[in-house]
C-alpha cells in the first residue's frame, strides 16, 4: 500500500524494492569506502592491529590451529 | 542448509568495541580484512520490535599489498565464519541482514563466496532464509539473506518481515 492508501500492483511492489536496494548497495559502498579510510586514519584501529599482529609475530604465523 | 564441520584452522582475529562493531585480521600474504556489523534499525521500519538488533554485514579488503588481488585462501573462509559465530555470542538476537553488491554485476560472484563462509556455520545454531529479486528493468538479480540464531524466539516474526521487506510491502526508510 502507498502512502495514500493505495494497494500497489506487483510491478510497483517490484520497483520500490529494486530502489531500495540499488539504494542500501550505494550505502554499502559508502560504508566500505569509509572502512578504507579509518583504517588508514584511526588510532584505535592502527592500535588493535599493531597489537594482533605482535601476537601474530609471537606465534610464527597469523593462523590458529582449532 | 550444509555444513562442512568444524574447520582446523582460521586466522587469528581483533574485535574493536566501536560502532559498528568492527573485526579485524589479517591473512598469511599480508591482506587485511575488516568485518563490520552496521546497524541498520529502519529496515523493517521504524516502529519494528526487532530494530534494534538489526545489523548489516559488511566485509571489506582494507589493506593489501600493492598489486596483489586477493588470492582463494582456504582460512578466510571459516575465520569469517568465527568472526559471525563471535558477534552472535556477544548479541545472540543480533539479526543479519546480508545484500550482495551487483553494481559491478558480480554479484552471483560475490553470493557463491558467501555461501562458502555460511558452509562454515555449524547448522544446529543458525538459520538462514534466502531471497532473490529480479530487477525486470535492468535484468539485474539482488541475492539477499538474513540469519538469526536458531534459538531466537522471533524468528518466524522476523523471516516474516524479511519476506514483507523484498516483497515490496514496506517502504524502508
Amino acid at each position: 500500500m502507498d502512502v495514500n492508501g493505495n494497494v500497489l500492483t506487483t510491478d510497483e511492489r517490484n520497483t520500490r524494492v529494486v530502489s531500495f536496494l540499488k539504494l542500501r548497495i550505494v550505502e554499502k559502498r559508502k560504508a566500505e569506502r569509509r572502512m578504507v579510510e579509518d583504517y588508514r586514519t584511526n588510532n584505535v584501529i592502527q592500535a588493535a592491529l599493531t597489537e594482533l599482529d605482535r601476537h601474530n609475530e609471537e606465534r610464527g604465523t597469523p593462523i590458529i590451529h582449532l | 542448509m550444509k555444513s562442512e564441520g568444524h574447520p582446523s584452522s582460521i586466522y587469528s582475529y581483533v574485535f574493536i568495541d566501536q560502532e559498528p562493531a568492527t573485526y579485524l585480521f589479517r591473512t598469511i600474504n599480508s591482506i587485511v580484512y575488516e568485518v563490520q556489523f552496521k546497524p541498520t534499525p529502519y529496515l523493517f521500519g521504524e516502529h519494528s520490535p526487532f530494530a534494534d538488533s538489526i545489523v548489516e554485514l559488511v566485509l571489506k579488503v582494507v589493506d593489501a599489498p600493492t598489486g596483489v588481488r586477493p588470492p582463494r585462501d582456504a582460512v578466510t573462509a571459516p575465520t569469517i565464519a568465527a568472526i559471525i559465530n563471535d558477534f552472535y555470542e556477544r548479541s545472540s538476537q543480533t539479526i543479519t541482514i546480508y545484500i550482495c553488491d551487483s553494481s559491478d554485476k558480480r554479484q552471483k560472484a560475490r553470493w557463491t563466496t558467501f555461501n562458502r563462509w555460511y558452509d562454515y556455520f555449524s547448522a544446529r545454531n543458525y538459520q538462514r532464509f534466502d531471497r532473490t529479486v529480479f530487477d525486470n528493468v535492468e535484468e539485474v538479480t539482488y541475492y539477499c539473506a538474513v540469519i538469526i540464531s536458531a534459538e531466537n524466539p522471533h524468528r518466524l516474526s522476523i523471516f516474516e518481515a524479511f519476506n514483507r521487506l523484498l516483497d515490496g510491502y514496506n517502504d524502508p526508510k
